[in-house]
């Protein structure tokens, strides 16, 4: 299972970088993100899982949404096909190389691992409080700058 | 409680910054954001007269005898950073009072470089590797909408670029994380460092992560686009402190605190280092663009700061840290200027430019500081610390990379000057003859931070004594703690 | 002693002043100028003062206690720094009557913060110290050059500034060496044996200093620095003040940091590098047609003089070296001045367009005429004690051939300044050339005074050469009553001999070309059918004079193209366009496409891995 999710994470970020249009690209790399989140869970990491969807998955996503479509077709930029095959090859190699040391890692013990039981929302406020001030910031973040991306575009439209 | 406001102060000013917003266009967001810089300066400086000068000072947040759970430490590495992110903080929203009028809406500006500085500090503050990783990408984002603030087509491309490649970034140190979490059970630096972790996956990742937020080569090149693109205060707040955070702090922590630190380690950040030296200097030898051409600078003296503390050795570790100092405060002053020479002349190619000294008195001036100091001219703080790092160089027998980094110094130099000639001396450009100086906040910060480059240079013992010892003995002690643990291991 | 603090001032002093000299604005220039001469001479003052002090001291820890940030005056540094306050304050003195606009208030403030660089260079007691003021002065030469405001200054600036910055390097490198010797960067109490790294360290040093007075091989930026600088930088840096700290520095290290022994291979390699350094850019000199470019190859040739000299090892040589340094730049930087005089006036310096102006300019050609003669060495002016003290040394050695060195400099140098005299302020008047008045006395002032300096010297030479010699140790058992300094000896025979040989050979060449257009009227020459005729003429009087000139002019020519040259052409070809080539292909892949730099990313990383793994 694990295998067959950590292919997706690769396959679905392949794809968020190859596909031509921005707005399907950016789903896939949301899809890869969400993967990469239950993968978290899966490895008794449910702080990383929980902070990869919400974070990763979620708010960067919006705003890679956003911003493509007030961007429009401004930021493409024709390329030529060498370089995304190199890209393609080196980026294959890459993920080869990770997945066989992912499994090498020394795993430690299951009791050890508090966080196993705990659902979401303990977890956020009970044990991650700073973590949470880092999602505020994130999420202030984010409406700043949408804010500011939507002004500087209406600015440079008039 | 004291230490936390160094998050919570410019996050809660920040939120306030929309509201004020709305009563007031400029004064009121410009005198808030500037008094918030101005008293996390006044703390930071305060906290160095109370700091003992070694230890480490942990402390769990409590509101109403209620455990928050907010770890903060303070130890000498982090007094530094904090120092040296709201000395550039404050010198940036200066700038901005007069600079900022031209990019659209204010509050929104500082809304956005307060979450940043206020999670620039959280990274710096946090005892817990995933916290910190959750800081850096708040503040990418933050830095990202500053480029995408320059509102031009060029500005959105270089942030979309910006975005994409640290997302990369983002996804390597993540794994990284990951590796960590998996074998440990814990996050907490103080922890995985205590169980004597070590795992190859991890450091590559963690290595090839922050190299991309360090921007070394060649893991480059999202840098000088983003920075062409942007106002001139993101290339100075995010050259000058944000690359040093996310980048070499975040690599000197994971590294020497918490990792083992080991000869492989060791090899990799002195290749990168040189590298990146020799690079970014031949690549800023061939730029036009003001920006663009400190960018690559920015580069090539990142690679020093990188060569000095991946050496290891004491004296290489204090050369480094000066230089992280040093850089910040001369990086983000001659990306001010370039910021002034496009708001006085409108734009920033060299090429189009020529004779501003005679009208711009003051930003001419400061950038010789600045350059003399970026080339390693005495008495400047840069010639300290590239001297330092020299003689480490020398200390370990590495005669080679000691002539690289004398001789990319005098290439620094050479392409410094060749564009301050170019800008600003010889004969005044048809069209140019109306030039201005540029407003009085924008001469007040770039006087000051000149004023700091000697400063820093003439007294650079007091300097190194009171901030970049403590730092470098954090550093320092994690090593001998990896080093014992080994001899202990077998 | 309380008042180590006085040694502070000489540095701070200028450096200071010259920060407040720029901020002064344009319209209160006068304020300006009068400011940085009552600076100059509360500078000149406070050294006097100094000077009258005890030996002074400054010690203080600078980084860690393992290198300490020294200053200290003793007899030798005090004398230098006097001459360094005294040329800075005569040249603020002519710039500021004689440059207008901009270009005089940076001239005066990179003046005032070279004197105070050059000061601290001097009071240095730690090699770290010294370096420190050493590169800043690098950089004031770069921005003095940049001055000149001709269209290839900038480019003469950045070779003057990679060519010293190079001789920087060995200098720094010399030090470094020497560190591993020593274990410090103080001066030391005893000097090092010149023996395995020792030689290498000594070498390179030597190298760093001479290549800052301006000796060989380093010194082609000199002439071009001639045409494209401000020629009151020309009478500064390159006429004296480079001198003072360049053989100040030399001295300091053949007697304070090393030990040279006199005979010892050191000795004859300097002693070489003098005398080739002498012979070389005196037959350079002879050939140049332009005022300003032939005094810088002198500038360049009695360097020569002064390295030989301290190369000896002798009590004589030494004390000629460094007394032929002051009088060099004495005299240099009158002859400077005094062509920037002329220059000012006439607008031009080819010596071809020049002619009679003795009786139009009487101040400034008496002037120029005594510093002639002083650098030629004619009796009883200062250049004359100084190298008969040279000789003397040279023969103490045993080794005649640098004797004949200095006298064949000699004599070329004493022709080629008959022949600029002579058509610059003898001879018939060029009548091409306005009407002109004598300079100001502002401009007039220095030159007067550097001039009574060359005459007084030269008459009461005992008191420079005792001064000279009580302040270096390794010259304190010079006696006037061993080493005859009077007129009568076998040895200033031969000098006197030399110089009537070289009056013999400017006159019999300037009769013989008496019917060129060299000195005879221009409009006649350009006559078309007299034209041919004055061409055969030529080809007629083609005697052994012809040819021992054409010689020499040969040998100077091939030397121009093949020594010179060489290193010019090196200098444009490997260092520009190896540049060039490598920025154009750094650039053409950096094309901003998010796909090849996300492709360096994973390949790097890849590298990294396969690094750490294999590792």
């Amino acid at each position: 299972m694990d295998v067959i999710l950590l292919a997706g994470v690769i396959i679905f970020a392949a794809f968020a970088v190859l596909l031509k249009d921005m707005l399907k690209a950016v789903i896939s790399l949301m899809i890869s993100s969400i993967m990469l989140g239950i993968v978290f869970f899966k490895l008794h990491a449910p702080y990383a899982g929980v902070f990869e969807i919400s974070v990763v998955a979620g708010l960067i996503m919006v705003l890679f949404i956003m911003t493509i479509s007030l961007i429009g077709s401004d930021a493409d930029v024709k390329e030529p096909a060498v370089p995304v095959a190199v890209f393609i090859v080196l980026f294959l190699i890459f993920s080869v190389v990770i997945m066989l040391r992912i499994f090498c890692l020394p795993q430690v013990s299951h009791q050890l691992m508090s966080g196993e039981q705990m659902r979401i929302g303990e977890v956020l406020w009970i044990c991650r409080t700073f973590d949470m001030v880092g999602q505020i910031s994130v999420i202030f973040a984010g409406v700043f700058v949408l804010l500011a991306v939507v002004s500087a575009r209406r600015r440079n439209g008039k | 409680m004291f230490l936390f406001i160094f998050v919570a102060l410019p996050l809660i000013t920040a939120s306030f910054m929309l509201i004020a917003g709305r009563f007031s266009r400029k004064l009121l967001p410009d005198f808030l954001a500037n008094l918030c810089f101005f008293l996390l300066l006044c703390a930071s400086i305060a906290i160095s007269r109370l700091w003992p000068g070694a230890g480490q000072y942990s402390h769990v947040l409590k509101w109403f005898n209620t455990n928050l759970n907010i770890a903060v430490v303070l130890d000498g590495l982090s007094l530094l950073m904090i120092f040296t992110v709201s000395l550039v903080a404050l010198s940036t929203g200066l700038f901005s009072i007069n600079y900022m009028n031209r990019y659209g809406s204010k509050s929104l500006f500082y809304a956005i470089l307060l979450v940043l500085v206020a999670s620039m500090n959280a990274i710096v503050l946090t005892a817990d590797l995933f916290t910190m990783y959750i800081f850096i990408e708040s503040a990418g984002i933050a830095s990202y909408g500053l480029v995408s603030l320059g509102g031009t087509k060029y500005s959105t491309e270089g942030a979309f670029k910006y975005l994409v490649l640290s997302a990369i970034a983002s996804s390597f140190i993540l794994l990284g994380i990951a590796g960590v979490f998996v074998s440990t059970g814990t996050t907490g630096i103080k922890e995985i460092a205590g169980s004597g972790f070590f795992s190859k996956f991890s450091v590559i990742l963690f290595l090839g992560g922050f190299s991309l937020k360090c921007a070394l080569v060649p893991f480059h090149a999202w840098m000088p686009d983003a920075y062409t693109a942007a106002p001139a205060v993101l290339p100075a707040i995010s050259s000058g402190v944000f690359v040093k955070v996310a980048g070499i702090y975040a690599m000197a922590r994971v590294f020497f605190n918490m990792l083992p630190f080991n000869a492989e380690v060791s090899s990799v950040m002195v290749y990168l280092g040189i590298i990146s030296i020799i690079a970014g200097a031949f690549l800023a030898l061939g730029q036009a663009r003001l920006r663009r051409m400190l960018a690559y600078s920015s580069i090539s003296q990142v690679g020093y700061i990188i060569l000095g503390i991946g050496l290891g050795t004491p004296l290489g570790i204090i050369g480094g840290l000066l230089h992280l100092f040093n850089h910040s405060v001369f990086k983000a002053l001659l990306f001010l200027n370039a910021g002034a020479v496009e708001y006085a002349a409108g734009t920033d190619d060299s090429l189009k430019l020529g004779g501003l000294g005679k009208n711009m008195p003051f930003t001419s001036t400061a950038n010789i500081v600045g350059l003399l100091s970026a080339a390693g001219v005495p008495p400047l703080n840069g010639f300290w610390s590239k001297l330092i790092i020299v003689i480490a160089l020398l200390q370990v027998k590495m005669f080679l990379y000691a002539f690289v980094a004398i001789f990319i110094s005098v290439l620094t130099l050479w392409y410094l000057l060749l564009i301050q000639r170019r800008v600003f001396f010889g004969k005044v450009r048809e069209g140019l003859q109306n030039t201005r100086e540029v407003p009085f906040w924008m001469n007040f910060s770039m006087v000051g931070l000149g004023l700091v480059c000697v400063w820093a240079g003439v007294s650079f013992a007091p300097v190194i004594l009171k901030w970049i010892l403590p730092a470098a003995n954090v550093l320092i002690e994690g090593i001998r703690t990896s080093l014992s643990n080994f001899v202990i291991g077998g | 002693m309380n008042n180590d603090w006085m040694l502070f001032v000489p540095v701070l002093l200028p450096i200071v002043s010259a920060i407040v000299c720029y901020c002064i604005p344009e319209n209160f220039k006068k304020l300006r100028n009068v400011f940085a001469l009552i600076s100059g001479f509360i500078l000149f003052l406070v050294i006097i003062n100094l000077y009258r002090a005890e030996n002074l001291f400054y010690v203080s820890n600078w980084f860690f206690s393992t290198i300490s940030f020294s200053l200290k005056a003793s007899a030798f540094n005090k004398f230098i720094l006097l001459w360094i306050s005294i040329f800075s304050f005569l040249i603020t003195l002519y710039v500021s009557a004689r440059m207008a606009g901009e270009r005089s208030r940076e001239f005066i403030t990179y003046l005032l913060i070279t004197c105070g660089f050059a000061c601290g260079a001097v009071l240095a007691n730690s090699l770290l110290v010294l370096l420190f003021f050493w590169e800043g002065l690098l950089v004031t030469l770069y921005l003095f050059i940049c001055l000149g405001g001709r269209e290839n200054s900038h480019r003469t600036a950045l070779k003057g500034f990679i060519l010293v910055g190079f001789c920087d390097f060995c200098f720094i490198l010399g030090v470094i060496l020497y560190w591993r010797i020593t274990g410090s960067f103080d001066f030391p109490d005893s000097p090092v044996t010149l023996k395995n790294l020792a030689v290498l360290s000594f070498a390179l040093m030597v190298l760093g200093a001479t290549g800052k007075a301006g000796a060989l091989p380093f010194h082609t930026w000199i002439p071009d620095a001639a045409i494209d600088a401000p020629v009151s930088f020309m009478a500064f840096l390159p006429g004296a003040l480079e001198k003072l700290i360049g053989i100040y520095l030399l001295v300091r290290i053949c007697f304070d940091l090393f030990y040279l022994l006199p005979g010892s291979s050191a000795s004859i390699g300097l002693m070489i590098l003098g005398a080739f350094t002498i012979v070389i850019a005196v037959s350079m000199a002879l050939i140049q047609k332009d005022i300003k470019r032939l005094l810088s190859y002198h500038a360049i040739s009695q360097v020569g003089y002064m390295i030989l000299g301290i190369g000896t090892g002798f009590p004589a040589g030494i004390v000629g070296g460094i007394f032929h340094m002051l009088n060099n730049a004495i005299y240099k930087s009158a002859l400077f001045l005094g062509a920037g005089s002329v220059e000012q006036r006439t607008g031009t310096t080819e010596l071809k367009s020049l002619g009679g102006l003795y009786r139009e300019m009487p101040v400034t050609g008496l002037c120029f005429i005594i510093c002639s003669a002083a650098i030629s060495g004619v009796w009883p002016l200062n250049g004359y004690v100084s190298k008969e003290m040279i000789v003397h040394g040279c023969l103490e050695t045993g080794y005649r051939i640098f004797a004949v060195s200095a006298w064949v400099g000699a004599i070329l140098t004493f022709a080629s300044f008959l022949k600029a005299s002579h058509s610059i302020f003898l001879g018939e008047r060029n009548k091409s050339l306005p009407q002109i008045k004598e300079n100001t006395a502002p401009v007039l002032i220095p030159m007067v005074l550097l001039a009574l300096l060359c005459v007084f010297f030269g008459l009461f030479s005992s008191i420079p050469v005792n001064t000279i010699s009580a302040s270096v140790s390794a010259a304190n058992n010079l006696h006037s009553s061993t080493h005859p300094l009077n007129f009568f000896n076998a040895i200033s025979g031969i000098t006197f001999l030399c110089l009537i040989a070289a009056f013999l050979l400017h006159r019999y060449g300037w009769l013989k070309n008496d019917r060129k257009a060299y000195l005879a009227s221009e409009i006649v020459h350009k006559l078309p059918v007299i034209h041919t005729i004055y061409d055969l003429a030529e080809r007629k009087f083609f005697d052994i004079y012809e040819q021992t000139m054409k010689f020499v002019g040969v040998f100077s020519l091939a030397l121009y193209h093949g020594f010179d040259r060489t290193c010019d052409w090196l200098y444009e070809n490997l260092v520009v366009e190896s540049g060039v080539k490598i920025l154009n292909s750094l650039r053409t892949i950096h094309r901003g496409m998010v796909f090849s730099y996300a492709g360096w990313i994973f390949a790097g990383i890849i590298v990294i891995a396969i690094f750490v793994m294999i590792f």
